[in-house]
């Protein structure tokens, strides 16, 4: 339940808005002229989501895509990433958003319209390259699509345009908007996955690791395209032999719908890094030395996470995952 | 020495009954033993005037503020006491730096420059607080930079939106004084200091590795480490046995190092690595005195192979 929602005046009387208030609990709902009037205007403590987790309703105005850093996605084609909401009900210690937001407060953008006509503008100046556009950098893009219901508006853009395509990232099991609508090969539906002890400490509030697999294999017999990314891995006691249980579990589905698997050990830019110091003192993340590594994010050392991954990767060799679906993240 | 702050004598009237305060120095600063007392007047600006200064002069390990609030939210009873979560300022607009105090509390507070005499300002502040008051945001900041623990207990009064008069309020400041002092002595007072869990040593050890000892112990459990600690030999060895036992992978990437290191280390010269363990370059010394030293080293540069670094770097850890 939200404690206050904020509306920008300009859209409240809207249909999409009305159907997504009509969906949510609430304590108080106010209107604003734009949202940015109030979130992220004081710094709100992360940890406040728990107890006092407001809701902003509202247009995103300027850059609505926006290019990915470099060794993000596939290795493959030109890559974007495209904001339609800020912020997460879930509360994974590793979360960036911690360090990235001054506040945790959740917003919804709704002008979906606008988002995917800069995307037919970002095909006509690149036509020549394969586009991928990805949702989920600032929020799990699936979680709450029952709510925001915009997956149609983006199913609708990307069967009329299958030389692009749109991931979506998740680690909830809210695939109801998905399997309404038949698979596309151009929609990859991608799920992060961790070892059964890692997601039960760090993934807060997230659906366990079973029921992840289960909707994952929901989609994988109806065909979907699906991504798999086992990132971050955390290293603990006996990591091995749990990614080893899920990749078993994973490899007797029809393998050919896994399109690829990212892999990636933790970590963090510096402020994120002391942002989870800070929210989370007594974790069990900072249990390993971390070291500033090669783009100043904090690493565990070089040998270390090469191992880490090396054995990760050797195990889904193993399992009968193909090589060249397979790709170390940010390394 | 604990320093208690509110604005207004009426609300100090029971704590100075209570502990039978007597003034210092200055007129509004009260002392009983190890407490001190201080009426900060109203406004952010009157509350931090003494606050550098008390700081500097009393060794102030502690500040407690208490007073009477608007609350900007509906559900809120009128007498209510309750802890402060978070403070954040509004001056003339809202100020971004806020400071939590207190975790464990669900109220937020929000310092205002100016009196709250309209409904329309007191619906842009509660935007971003549960109660507002008109002091708390700089003494939290001051208190930051001196790095004291601070906490804030609030009675509800009135809803800062103009329907109980001043008049009402202090006609029932005793009764919010008592209240204040009742709240304090039940949640503030006697309060029972935290088990000491550090573990003793039986060796030798220099400042920084008692540190590195107490902060490695801390990723254990207190059995754990306490076993490690009482098996060791010395310090040094202490400290790798912790960190193996953290990280297992740690003592396969120093046999690594050791491995590469040996025919180095057989004829007198050092390999080194990289501290950090991310830069692919290693660095070859060896004090050379005689034509053999240059022999010997030939001989082993002429066995050793990059692959051997590079492979270390992409995470072969056998030897
Ligand atoms: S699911 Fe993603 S966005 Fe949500 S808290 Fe976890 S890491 Fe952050």
């Amino acid at each position: 339940m939200f404690s206050t929602v904020f509306v920008e005046q300009d859209i409240y009387q809207t249909q999409r808005v009305q159907s997504i208030l009509a969906k949510i609990k609430y304590k108080n709902i106010k209107t604003l002229s734009r949202y940015d009037d109030v979130w992220g205007k004081v710094k709100k403590p992360y940890l406040q989501k728990r107890e006092n987790l407001n809701l902003f309703i509202a247009n995103k105005r300027g850059n609505l895509i926006k290019e990915t850093p470099d060794a993000y996605g596939t290795g493959r084609g030109k890559h974007f990433y495209f904001i339609h909401s800020y912020n997460c009900i879930y509360e994974c210690e590793y979360c960036y958003l911690q360090g990235y937001f001054n506040t945790p407060d959740i917003v919804f953008f709704v002008n979906h319209e606008d988002i995917v006509k800069q995307m037919g503008e970002l095909i006509q100046k690149y036509p020549n390259e394969e586009l991928w556009f990805h949702a989920g950098e600032f929020s799990d893009s699936l979680n709450l699509s029952h709510i925001t219901q915009e997956y149609k508006i983006y199913y609708d853009f990307f069967k009329n345009n299958p030389n692009c395509f749109l991931e979506l990232r998740s680690k909830s099991v809210n695939i109801k908007e998905v399997i309404e609508l038949p698979p596309l090969d151009n929609i990859i539906i991608s799920f992060s996955l961790a070892s059964d002890s890692s997601a039960k400490e760090f993934d807060r509030k997230c659906p366990s690791i079973k029921h992840r697999l289960n909707a994952i294999e929901k989609l994988a017999y109806k065909n979907y395209k699906l991504g798999l990314h086992f990132d971050p891995i955390i290293y603990h006691e006996g990591f091995l032999e749990e990614y080893e249980t899920i990749f078993e579990q994973l490899s007797h589905l029809p393998l050919e719908t896994i399109q690829y698997i990212s892999i990636g050990v933790v970590r963090f830019t510096k402020d994120v890094y002391h942002q989870v110091a800070n929210n989370y003192p007594d974790s069990n993340i900072h249990k390993l030395d971390f070291t500033k590594s090669f783009d100043n994010k904090l690493r565990y050392n070089r040998p270390m996470r090469m191992w880490v991954l090396n054995r990760i990767k050797n195990s889904l060799l193993l399992k009968g995952f193909q090589d060249e679906k397979i790709y170390l993240c940010m390394e | 020495m604990e320093l208690l702050t509110c604005a207004h004598f009426k609300e100090a009237e029971s704590f100075i009954e209570a502990f039978s305060f007597k003034r210092e120095n200055f007129n509004n600063l009260f002392k009983s033993g190890n407490r001190l007392l201080l009426i900060t007047g109203e406004g952010p600006f009157e509350s931090i005037t003494l606050l550098p200064y008390l700081i500097a002069q009393y060794d102030i390990s502690k500040i407690i503020n208490f007073g009477i609030v608007g609350a900007l939210a509906k559900d809120f009873k009128i007498g209510e006491i309750v802890n402060v979560r978070t403070i954040y300022f509004y001056l003339s607009k809202p100020y971004f730096q806020s400071f939590t105090l207190d975790n464990e509390s669900k109220v937020d507070c929000i310092t205002s420059e100016d009196r709250v005499l309209e409904t329309e300002y007191a619906t842009k502040l509660s935007n971003f607080a549960h109660i507002v008051d008109r002091e708390l945001w700089p003494m939290a900041k001051i208190a930051n930079a001196h790095k004291i623990e601070l906490s804030s207990f609030k009675l509800i009064s009135d809803f800062a939106n103009g329907e109980i008069n001043c008049f009402d309020i202090q006609s029932m400041a005793s009764d919010f004084s008592q209240k204040l002092l009742t709240y304090y002595k039940n949640n503030f007072t006697n309060q029972t200091p935290e088990p000491n869990n550090e573990h003793v040593l039986k060796f030798k050890a220099s400042f920084s590795q008692k540190k590195r000892i107490e902060k490695l112990s801390n990723k254990l459990s207190y059995e754990q480490a306490h076993q490690i600690i009482n098996q060791s030999k010395n310090a040094n060895e202490c400290i790798k046995s912790l960190e193996y036992k953290i990280n297992p992978i740690e003592e396969k990437i120093e046999n690594k190092i050791k491995f590469i290191q040996g025919p180095f280390e057989k004829i007198g010269a050092n390999i080194y690595f990289d501290q950090k363990k991310e830069n692919k370059n290693v660095k070859v010394t060896m004090n050379i005195n005689s034509q053999k030293n240059i022999e010997n080293l030939i001989n082993v540069l002429s066995d050793f192979r990059y692959e051997q670094i590079d492979d270390f770097y992409n995470g072969n850890l056998d030897v």
